[in-house]
């Protein structure tokens, strides 16, 4: 992640917050984000570690200094402020007398409606969606797995296919070796064009075995470290 | 380190270290003031000084650095006197702390 996609993902997790708040907080980052300099700008995003993290704190933040104000009406000097009860107990956020309460949130009648997550209407429209489409699906990771299981027993196959034929004429050509020696002196020519087919055999044998070695030994390895990459690209 | 810095510690950490610059600060190098001294992810800091700034203990302002603006945090009346009720309480607290702690090796 960089600093633009950073900002951008901390953009949306902020959309349900009071504009204003949100700018502010923006801002801030941009300009910390400026400040750090480009040369530490993954030091500073493996220090910020996530934009969910980020967000969250600037949630708790606003929820706590709403906890605070109700819990100290017309009174912003002390007593609040070192037991610190006030601002670590977030939990009244969810009631409305607080969001009510807030002149600040008045401003903005938008941000009562809107909670954290999605709205019912979203989450109906994809339940609907999921029913209607089910078929559809299901024959979809049908053919997903299909393919895989495809995949996986053609390459299978292909692997078995050269370890046999390997072996096949490396026994072959041993065979053919043996003969062509018996046959050598009684038939001179038929042995040792027997013994050059023998080597032949035995060279091609152990082409083959190698391939499949480097089958088994670097190509296997390289597609599941394949797919692996491909399936963090696909979930992150 | 074993002990956690409450909010309360942490909004008298954030205001001594503003209110050494009479011309104020700016979010980048509170933090890493503020690092100096206590561990502290950098996502935490930004809260106190958003809310610091609400409760009118510090006021803001931009000003023009290097072809961008950049927000300024200075400390003001209420917030210096915010603080040295921090630092008279905490005198008192680390003092009763130090006390039972490293008077009870003495002894």
């Amino acid at each position: 992640m960089n600093k633009a996609e950073f900002m951008k993902e901390l953009e949306r997790l902020l959309s349900n917050i009071p504009e204003t708040e949100r700018i502010e907080a923006l801002n801030y980052y941009e300009e910390y984000f400026s400040d750090a300099g480009e040369e530490n700008e993954q030091k500073v995003l493996e220090e910020l570690e996530s934009p969910e993290k980020v967000a969250d704190n600037i949630k708790d933040g606003l929820r706590a200094n709403m906890d605070y104000r109700d819990a100290t009406p017309g009174n912003g000097q002390n007593s609040a402020w070192h037991n610190g009860a006030a601002y670590q107990n977030g939990t009244s956020y969810q009631g409305s007398t607080i969001y009510q309460g807030n002149t600040f949130y008045q401003n903005q009648p938008k941000a009562k409606e809107e909670k954290e997550g999605m709205p019912t209407w979203a989450i109906v429209l994809i339940v609907i969606a999921c029913i209607i489409l089910s078929p559809l699906l299901l024959s979809a990771a049908g053919a997903l797995l299909g393919a895989l299981a495809a995949c996986f027993f053609g390459f299978f196959g292909i692997v078995l296919g050269f370890g046999v034929a390997g072996i096949v004429c490396f026994v072959a050509g041993v065979a053919v070796l043996v003969a062509g020696f018996s046959v050598l002196f009684q038939l001179p020519f038929v042995g040792l064009a027997l013994l050059g087919a023998s080597m032949l055999l035995l060279a091609i044998g152990m082409l083959f075995l190698m391939f499949t070695v480097w089958l088994v030994g670097y190509v296997l390895p390289a597609i599941c470290r394949g797919i692996s990459w491909l399936w963090k690209k696909i979930t992150k | 380190m074993v002990f956690n810095t409450g909010a309360a510690l942490l909004d008298a950490i954030v205001l001594a270290v503003v209110s050494k610059e009479p011309e104020g600060t700016y979010g980048y190098k509170i933090t890493q003031d503020v690092r100096q001294v206590i561990e502290l992810s950098e996502s935490t800091l930004y809260p106190v000084l958003r809310r610091l700034q609400k409760d009118e203990c510090m006021v803001v302002y931009d000003r023009e650095c290097a072809g961008r603006n950049r927000r300024y945090y200075r400390i003001t009346d209420k917030g210096m006197s915010q603080l040295r009720m921090y630092v008279n309480e905490w005198r008192q607290y680390s003092g009763k702390i130090s006390g039972i702690l490293e008077g009870g090796i003495r002894i």
